[in-house]
Formats: C-alpha cells, structure tokens, sequence
C-alpha cells in the first residue's frame, strides 16, 4: 500500500496539483483555530462563555479520539455543571451545618455546665454525708463503747487469771508441803 | 433562539473541520499569515452569515474564497489578470501538455465518494502534504486510522483512473 501511496505523491506533484505546507506552519494553523474561532464568534456576536466552554469539551475530548457532536459536548457540560453545583452545595451545606453546630456549643457555657455539675456533685456528697451522719455516729459511738468495755472486761480477767495462778502456784507449794510421801512408786 | 443556537453548533463543527485546508489555500495565494487569516476569517462570516441556503459547505468555501481572494488583490491595487494564475485550476491550465492527464486526475480526486471527513483527510494529505499526526489531531482520529483511511481513498482514486483507461500510474510518472 506504501509504493501506491508514495506513486500517488509523485503524481501529484509532477501535475503540480499540490499546495505544500511546512511542519511549522502545519502546527501554527492547528494552533491558531481556536484563537481565530472566538475572535469569529466574538465578531458575529455569538461568543458566550457556555458556548466556549462547550467548544473545549468538543476539542478536548477530540484530542482524546472521542469524537462527539458540539450538541452532545452542550449534553455533557450541562450535566458536568448540574454534578458540580450539587457537590458543591452538599459540601457548602453540610459544612454549615457543622459550623452552626460548633458555634451553637460556646465554650463559656460548657464550662458553667462543668461548674454546675461539680457543685451538683458537692451538694450531693454533703446531703449524703448529712444523711448519713447520725446512724453512723451512733454506730461509732456504740462501737467505742463496746470496745472500751471489752477492754475493761479482759483487764479484770487477766488480774484475776493472774490472782489465780499466784493462788494456785501457792496452794500447790502448800499441797506438795502437806503431803506424805508414799513409797508406792507411781506409773 | 433554538434554530439559531443548533447553526452556530453545526457552523462551528464545519469551522472547526475545514479551517487548515481553507487557511492554507489562502495562504498559498496570499503569502502573507495576517492577510490569510483575515481573509479566512471573512470567509467563515459569510458562511455563517449563509449557512442556512448552503448544500456542500466544501465546494462553497472554496468559491467563496476564490471570490475573496479576488477582492483582496483589487483592494490591494494588484494585477487582476494574473490572478487567474493564482488559482490554476486543472481546466485553465496548460503545462506541459499534461492538460488532459491534470483534468483527468482532478476529477477522479473530486469524484470519488467518501465522507466529509475523509475528503478532509484526502485534501489534507494529498494536496497540502499535512503529516499524518496533524491530521489525526484534526479529527481526532489515531494516526493510524488516518494512514488506513488515506491509503483506502487512495486506492479508490486508482481505481476510477483504471476506469479512465489509466491502468497503472507509472505509466504517467
């Protein structure tokens, strides 16, 4: 298919059908389409910055080899448009909300709610302490009492333990004095 | 509102399509880039200023262009009567005794039946020597898929000189 194609160049430069164009100007005209685009549509008085931005979506998507219509790249900036204002507007709303939110909650009033609560607390101890009080002096009062006569009561039985052993330790001396020794041996 | 919105679409599509080849034809007439954008530009507002009455937006440019073209050199006080030279189409032309043979190829370029685009592929290529990557860029097509597209219309233009008693091309190389 080469040599057909390369033949079919000859041909027509021999029969001098050809109007060259160099690489450099090649790339100067691609470029400057769009330039003299709007500068056409600005003239006629049809340039608008939704159209324009359509015209981009057609020739950057034709870049990309996907060749659509400049009525479908409309189609597709429209719906682009409607996702990012419904994006943007979810994002703005629930960031408002959030900041509502916070500024709903000052930082004095958290601390009086802290106050509130710590003297809360306060007052319950002291009315538990309060209620508390009166049984529980009694029951102390009762427990000291008790442990004081206790005390009294073991003094006495250690003296007297101690009165019978001295007795008995004498009385023993007296009965190991008193008694005849037997010559029976004992087992 | 919505007729006229649905013709600067399609006005803008045949823009976007046809501009290279258009500029580059004025450009080989005129010589001078500012000039040629103008005149490029003065073409597109009287198409789009027609759209509506025009069938072949191809055919139509290039007369319109050559109606321009004339303006300018008038405008311009240059020599009006060579500027036939300027446009050399096939049937004014005489080089060489290769009268005939030019026609013959000419319309065997023009005739074939292809779409718009790929007779923007063949004009491109063929007549302003663009290199396969620009004209992917053009159309947005692979650069592949313009050498597979070229070398097809090229074989179809092969075939109708073969119909034309033109068998094989190097016999007139």
């Amino acid at each position: 298919m080469n040599g057909t194609v390369e033949q079919f160049k000859l041909l027509l430069e021999k029969y001098k059908l050809l109007e060259p164009v160099s690489l450099e100007q090649q790339d100067y005209i691609i470029q400057q389409r769009q330039a003299d685009l709007q500068a056409l549509l600005k003239k006629i008085g049809r340039y608008g910055v939704i159209f324009w931005l359509s015209i981009l979506i057609y020739s950057g998507l034709k870049k990309f080899g996907i060749t659509v219509t400049l009525i479908q790249s409309k189609i597709i900036l429209g719906i682009t448009a409607i996702t990012i204002a419904s994006g943007s507007g979810a994002g703005v709303y629930t960031g408002t909300k959030y900041i509502i939110k916070v500024l709903t909650k000052p930082k004095s009033e958290v601390e009086e709610k802290i106050e509130k609560q710590e003297d809360e607390h306060i007052n319950s101890i002291e009315k538990k302490s309060a209620q508390i009080m009166p049984s529980e002096v009694k029951k102390i009062e009762n427990k000291a009492t008790v442990t004081k006569d206790v005390q009294a009561e073991k003094k006495i039985e250690n003296n007297d333990k101690k009165d019978k052993d001295a007795g008995g330790k004498k009385k023993r001396r007296h009965e190991v004095e008193s008694e005849p020794v037997s010559d029976v041996p004992t087992l | 509102m919505k007729g006229s919105a649905r013709k600067l679409s399609i006005f803008t599509e045949a823009y976007m399509a046809y501009y290279p080849q258009i500029f580059n034809s004025i450009l080989a007439r005129v010589g001078d880039v500012d000039d040629a954008r103008d005149i490029c530009q003065e073409v597109f507002i009287i198409l789009y200023e027609k759209f509506d009455s025009v069938n072949n937006v191809r055919s139509w440019l290039y007369g319109t262009l050559k109606n321009v073209v004339y303006r300018y050199y008038a405008a311009k006080n240059r020599n009006i009567d060579n500027i036939d030279e300027l446009f050399d189409s096939a049937g004014l032309a005489f080089t060489n005794g290769f009268r005939d043979t030019r026609i013959i190829i000419n319309e065997a370029i023009e005739r074939i039946g292809c779409s718009d685009d790929e007779r923007i592929i063949l004009d491109l290529i063929a007549r302003h020597n663009f290199s396969y990557a620009n004209v992917a860029k053009i159309l947005g097509l692979t650069r592949r898929q313009v050498e597979y597209k070229y070398g097809q219309l090229v074989n179809c233009i092969l075939t109708c000189l073969k119909e034309k008693g033109i068998i094989d091309i190097a016999e007139l190389l």
